[in-house]
């Protein structure tokens, strides 16, 4: 009962009570109903056009990243070749790099002084689509790269046999076979780019703002706060309208398919063809996730005179006439004692909520408690970081939870948004373990806590690490919650690094790069934990 | 001593066991045979205390352990299919009953390295359990099951999974080692060679009751039910009409022809089960029939004759001895190997 019961509490509290004072904001701004500021948001031009512009770059982002991607996750699903799994892991680190260290790639590589400053796409809506396919250029190859790397061959070779020619075959078998793992992941795609904040904060300048980067306007430059609430309950319906139907798509990927292991499928690079696919897909991961990076890194460090640590040696000073209270550098400090704290709560309460709704039993009574916990901790992932924020700006700094002063709101924030990856990373695991294990100990006469302590716990610990490094990244880059309620003393480094870009100077530009690598640093090396621990678990139990 | 009174385990609105009652008494070893759905596994979980009861109690020495959780009551059980820990390695799975008895470091080893090599796997302690081959994972499951000396082994199907020569083989290593420790064990099992092979006592159960229970030798010789005739391999069964002559032994008269019966069956309807082999072929036998089809069963042909008086039946002979399909044969019939089954009436009740 404890195990369902902390972790709604925790949910009810930050994440329930905000949403749901948002809503009431929204719906009864004076204390009583009144649709007005509803209505003029939805009839306003202005915001009609905000709302147009988020659902369209959503769909032209998910329809370029499938397109770039698939040819992608072909060649690394069907061929082996030296470096496989190396590259498999590097395509998965934009997915994970924060927010604002993409958009400071993305601008330093295609602003005036950057190699293709020339092009001029700063402005267009070029360069948000183009980071959106950064950011998820893993999910399509890892989602369907996963489901072809398992297709039985053999359906494609009975077509050819018959007589179908690559293309038919292609058409014809390949992917009908894998249109639900297409579908999962445009849906997921979508609904990743539709609640998209940093990049277009960032990336969108004046012209471009969705939804999100609306409601962060409206409430921090405006101080508008009914009309952040109805655009929030705007957002809030449309997001929950995607989750549905990306939910349906998700759940016919479930569908049968005669699946091989992978060693039977992958096969050596022999053809001419092969040869070229590979490089051609190589080329456009290199142009596309390597390019912006190494511009980044490079801009780093590049002064103006030559290369060296100008920038990084500047970011441990507070400069006299800023608005920094702190150094910089300081805010690498904070991010890392943030993000330990964050995934402590997030492994809490996402463990709890995972062994929870995996102990669910099947057929007996009162397991109602843990299914709303199913749904209800899956919500903060799809409400988006910014609602979190706003939420918790307006609820949680007066009575009865003042936390306003409290940097603690931080790392709340954050393991709210990394709690539902928690729980998706352990409820599959421990749904696997065979329950004869538990009976098995229980007959050897272990008490049915003993039986948590030796069984279940020791199979999911890797899993626990997983979810930790995983969330230990997120809470490291999350911006949309923090944005809104970090303080001007404690800073986060995704923080700093949006002040930085926001201000003139081609020092503070450095500055701005170099705190970018060393986010991408730490981020990138919880992520190679990530797939040391996952590696080694592939095949295991 | 282990006593069932009526137990009933029902799965939702099914019945899984119905009013089963059995013992098992201190070094005993009694097998519960059956086909698959017959409840047995269910009945054994129950007695685990892994399933709730709807109905009865389970004692042992008079002590009633129907409410206690599975943790305490002290017996062993081996899973079909072994469910070994796979996050453990070999001795880590052996101590893992030790350790929840709070036994010391020393004593545990050596209890440890006792029972691997009762089983036969000195060595083995460091491997990890998913690299054990099938039936070294057995003799692990067997090992842990064992190592906490509990009061009552139970085993669930314990050789199933195995190919058959294994099988056989681990088949004389489990009686070995019942005997030598004095085990008291309750196993079951679909498989009635490894029943007769192993048990002192055998219990055959069908939808959830008892069918029949004995020593294996009178359970095999005499079964009381067709059902459990046909389980053992009885495939001849017919219909007769048993005469009591003045002279000589009884007779039946069935849809086959005349056969012999045993000495001393009572005359009124009955039911013949025959032995595979209780036909064989004479060309002086009393039956005669057409041989329909030969199939070969590795050590024998089995041969399906259609018998001129009508019916079918099963007749397993000698490579060297084959029939032509289509040929007449001659069949004569061993009394001994006839038994006479009682009557089902239309009221359900059995006459004997």
């Amino acid at each position: 009962m404890l195990l369902v019961l902390v972790p709604v509490g925790f949910l009810g509290l930050f994440f329930v009570y905000p949403v749901a004072t948002i809503i009431d904001r929204g719906l009864r701004p004076g204390g009583r109903l009144d649709l007005e500021p509803l209505r003029s948001v939805v009839s306003d031009p202005a915001l009609r056009h905000v709302a147009w512009f988020t659902l369209w770059q959503a769909a032209a982002s998910t329809a370029l990243t499938v397109v770039l991607a698939l040819p992608g996750a072909y060649v690394l699903s069907r061929y082996r070749f030296r470096g496989r799994r190396l590259v498999w892991a590097a395509v998965t680190v934009p997915f994970v790099l924060p927010t604002v260290v993409v958009a400071s790639a993305f601008l330093s590589m295609l602003g005036p002084k950057g190699p293709l400053g020339a092009l001029g796409l700063i402005g267009t809506v070029w360069p948000i689509l183009l980071a959106h396919a950064f950011f998820n250029y893993a999910v399509v190859v890892r989602t369907v790269g996963g489901m072809w790397s398992h297709l039985d061959p053999r359906t494609e070779e009975a077509a050819r046999v018959l007589g179908a020619g690559r293309w038919r075959t292609f058409r014809a078998v390949t992917l009908p076979a894998l249109r639900p793992a297409i579908a999962a992941a445009a849906s997921i795609v979508f609904l990743f780019t539709f609640t998209s904040f940093g990049v277009i904060l960032i990336l969108g300048g004046p012209r471009y703002s969705t939804l999100e980067v609306e409601i962060y306007r409206q409430t921090a430059e405006l101080l508008n706060l009914p009309t952040a609430a109805a655009l929030s309950i705007v957002q809030l319906a449309a997001v929950i309208a995607v989750l549905m139907v990306s939910g349906r798509a998700q759940r016919r990927r479930a569908e049968a398919l005669r699946l091989r292991a992978e060693a039977e499928i992958v096969r050596p690079v022999r053809t001419i063809g092969a040869r070229l696919a590979l490089a051609a897909n190589g080329a456009v991961m290199a142009a596309l996730l390597g390019f912006p990076v190494a511009v980044l890194v490079e801009r780093s460090l590049d002064d103006g005179r030559g290369y060296g640590f100008v920038y990084y040696r500047a970011l441990a000073h507070s400069p006299g006439n800023s608005t920094f209270f702190v150094p910089p550098l300081e805010a690498v400090r904070n991010s890392l004692v943030f993000a330990l704290a964050a995934t402590a709560i997030a492994i809490v309460i996402g463990g709890m909520t995972a062994f929870a709704i995996a102990r669910r039993p099947q057929r007996a009574r009162g397991w109602r408690p843990a299914r709303l916990l199913d749904t209800l901790v899956l919500l903060p992932l799809g409400t988006s970081a910014v609602i979190v924020g706003f939420g918790f700006l307006i609820t949680l700094d007066h009575p009865p939870i003042d936390l306003r002063t409290s940097p603690a709101l931080i790392p709340i924030a954050h393991a709210l948004v990394a709690t539902p990856f928690v729980v998706w990373t352990m409820v599959p695991l421990l749904r696997s373990i065979d329950p004869r294990l538990r009976e098995a100990a229980a007959m050897l006469g272990a008490s049915p806590l003993r039986v948590w302590r030796e069984v279940d716990l020791p199979i999911v610990a890797r899993a626990v690490l997983v979810a930790a490094a995983f969330a230990f990244a997120i809470s490291l880059g999350e911006f949309g919650a923090t944005v809104f309620i970090a303080r001007p003393d404690y800073p986060t480094l995704p923080i700093v690094i949006y002040r930085l870009l926001g201000k003139p100077g081609v020092l503070n530009f450095g500055q701005a790069m170099a705190a970018s690598v060393i986010l991408m640093v730490v981020t990138g090396a919880a992520v190679f934990l990530i797939e040391r621990f996952r590696a080694g678990s592939i095949g295991e139990f | 001593m282990l006593n069932v009174h009526g137990l009933t385990v029902d799965y939702g609105t099914a019945r899984a066991v119905d009013r089963v009652d059995l013992t098992v008494k201190r070094g005993e070893v009694v097998c519960v045979l059956g086909p698959s759905g017959s409840g047995k596994s269910t009945l054994l979980r129950a007695i685990a205390g892994l399933e709730q009861p709807a109905a009865g109690r389970i004692t042992w020495d008079g002590t009633d352990l129907t409410a206690l959780p599975p943790h305490r009551r002290q017996f062993g059980l081996m899973f079909q299919d072994h469910a070994l820990f796979p996050h453990l390695d070999v001795s880590e799975n052996v101590a893992f009953g030790l350790r929840m008895k709070h036994v010391g470091a020393t004593v545990l080893r050596s209890r440890v390295a006792e029972v691997l090599q009762l089983v036969n796997l000195q060595g083995f302690e460091h491997r990890r359990v998913n690299e054990l081959s099938g039936g070294e994972q057995q003799r692990v499951a067997l090992a842990r099951a064992l190592a906490p000396s509990p009061r009552l082994l139970m085993l669930d199907e314990p050789l199933g999974s195995l190919d058959r020569a294994l099988r056989e083989r681990l088949m004389v290593d489990l009686h070995d080692l019942f005997s030598a420790r004095h085990i008291t064990a309750l196993f079951v099992t679909h498989d009635h060679d490894e029943a007769f092979a192993l048990a002192d006592r055998v219990i055959v159960m069908r939808t959830g009751r008892v069918e029949q229970a004995g020593e294996p030798q009178d359970v095999w010789t005499r079964p009381t039910t067709e059902f459990t005739a046909r389980f053992l391999g009885f495939d001849n069964i017919v219909d007769a009409q048993i005469a009591v002559a003045h002279f000589g032994p009884p007779v039946a008269r069935s849809a086959w022809g005349e056969l012999p019966v045993p000495e001393g069956t009572p005359a009124g309807a009955a039911r013949l089960a025959l032995r595979p082999d209780a036909l064989k072929l004479d060309a002086n036998g009393p039956l005669c029939g057409v041989v329909e089809s030969r199939t070969f069963r590795r050590d024998h042909f089995l041969l399906r004759i259609a018998l001129s008086a009508g019916g079918a039946a099963e007749v397993a002979v000698a490579p060297d001895a084959l029939p032509d399909l289509g040929s007449t044969v001659r069949l004569s019939v061993d009394p001994e190997g006839v038994v006479v089954l009682p009557v089902l009436h239309a009221n359900g009740q059995t006459k004997s």
